[in-house]
C-alpha cells in the first residue's frame, strides 16, 4: 500500500498503440478515396444524384439545381417543385416562365462577361450545367431544357454520379 | 580497452531507450485533420446531351451518306431506329426491353453499329415524359460511354461510343 510522503511512486502510462493503429488506417483510407477533381463541389443535401459510368469530371458549379422539391438558379430559388412537376400557372409553351427569365439574365451575365474578358467563349455561353434529383421525370427535366432552350442554351452538362469502378 | 568495458557492464547499466513518437502523432493528427475537412466523398461527372436548335446555315448541295440513329425510350422498352441519309436507306428498327440486360443488349448492338460506321457519332433520343431521370442516365451511359474499353491508363477521352446525344423530343 502506497504511504503519503512520497516513498513510492507509480509510473503510469497511457497506450497510446491503438489510437496510432486507428490514425493510420484512417489517413490510409482518406489518402485512398482523397478526389483530385479540379472543381469540389457538394451536391445539394435535398437531392441524390443518378449514377453513371462516365469519365468526365465536373468543371464548373452547376448553375440549375433541380431538388426534390424546388428549382434554383445560382442558389436563388426560382420555382416550387410539387408531385415532380410545377404549378401550371408557371408555365408557358411548355417551358417554365420564371426559370427562363432567370436563364436570360444569367446567359445575358455570362456573355458580358465573355465580351468583357475578351474570351471565345462561345461555347461555354450557351452550355448550362444541370444538377438534378434522380427521381424526376423527363417530364420536369424537358420542361427545363425548354425554358434553356428559349434563352439560348443549347448545350447541357449534366451532373451525375461517378461510379467506382 | 573499451571492449573489455563493455563486456564489464552489468545488465542493469543499460540506459532505457524509449521512442519519442509525439511529433509522429501531431502530424498524423495534422494529416487527418486536413483530409477530413478537404475531403469529398462523392466524386461528380458530367454527361454532355444537347438540344435541337433553328440554324440559319445553307444546307450542303451535296449531303454525305451517314447514318441516322434514332432510339424511343419509354418505361419499358428502348427502340433503336437506323436508316441511312441517302438510297438505299436499309431502315432497321430493334426493341430491347428497359431492364438492365435489356440495356445491356441494347449497349451491344449500339458497339456492333459502331464497328460497322465508325464515322458516326450521333445519336438523336426521343424519350416518354414518364421516364425517371435515373433510368434517362442509364441508357444515355449505353449510348456515350463504350465500357469494354480499359480506362485505367488515365486516358478518358478513349472510350466514347457515340459522343453526340441531341434530346430529339426537347422541341416547341
Amino acid at each position: 500500500m502506497a504511504v503519503s510522503g512520497g516513498a513510492t511512486t507509480e509510473t503510469i502510462s497511457l497506450p497510446i498503440t491503438p489510437m496510432l493503429d486507428i490514425f493510420s488506417i484512417l489517413v490510409t483510407f482518406l489518402l485512398m478515396s482523397y478526389s483530385s477533381d479540379p472543381i469540389s463541389h457538394d451536391p445539394n443535401p435535398a437531392l441524390e444524384l443518378p449514377d453513371s459510368q462516365t469519365t468526365v469530371s465536373l468543371d464548373e458549379v452547376p448553375a440549375v439545381v433541380v431538388s426534390k422539391n424546388e428549382i434554383l438558379v445560382n442558389d436563388k430559388k426560382v420555382v416550387t417543385v410539387i408531385g415532380g412537376t410545377v404549378e401550371q400557372r408557371h408555365t408557358t409553351q411548355g417551358a417554365i416562365y420564371p426559370l427562363f427569365q432567370e436563364l436570360v439574365k444569367l446567359n445575358t451575365t455570362n456573355k458580358n462577361y465573355a465580351d468583357a474578358s475578351s474570351q471565345s467563349g462561345g461555347d461555354k455561353v450557351s452550355t448550362l450545367t444541370l444538377e438534378m434529383d434522380k427521381n424526376h421525370r423527363f417530364e420536369l427535366m424537358k420542361m427545363i431544357m425548354l425554358s434553356a432552350q428559349q434563352a439560348k442554351f443549347i448545350t447541357f452538362k449534366l451532373v451525375v454520379s461517378k461510379e467506382k469502378s | 580497452m573499451s571492449r573489455s568495458r563493455k563486456k564489464r557492464r552489468a545488465p542493469q547499466d543499460i540506459p532505457d531507450v524509449e521512442l519519442n513518437i509525439m511529433p509522429f502523432i501531431d502530424i498524423f493528427s495534422l494529416l487527418n485533420t486536413f483530409l477530413l475537412f478537404t475531403a469529398t466523398f462523392v466524386s461528380i461527372g458530367l454527361l454532355r446531351v444537347q438540344v435541337p436548335f433553328l440554324s440559319n446555315a445553307t444546307p450542303d448541295s451535296k449531303p454525305t451518306r451517314s447514318l441516322d440513329i434514332n432510339v424511343d425510350l419509354s418505361r419499358d422498352q428502348i427502340v433503336l431506329r437506323t436508316a441511312y441519309t441517302t438510297a438505299p436507306t436499309n431502315k432497321s428498327s430493334n426493341s430491347f426491353s428497359s431492364s438492365p440486360d435489356g440495356i445491356a443488349a441494347f449497349h451491344r448492338a449500339l458497339i456492333d453499329l459502331k464497328h460497322r460506321n465508325p464515322k458516326d457519332d450521333k445519336v438523336t433520343l426521343y424519350s416518354d415524359e414518364n421516364v425517371s431521370y435515373h433510368k434517362l442516365v442509364e441508357v444515355l451511359d449505353a449510348i456515350k460511354i463504350d465500357d469494354s474499353i480499359d480506362t485505367s491508363d488515365g486516358i478518358t477521352d478513349n472510350n466514347k461510343l457515340f459522343p453526340k446525344v441531341v434530346m430529339g423530343s426537347v422541341l416547341l
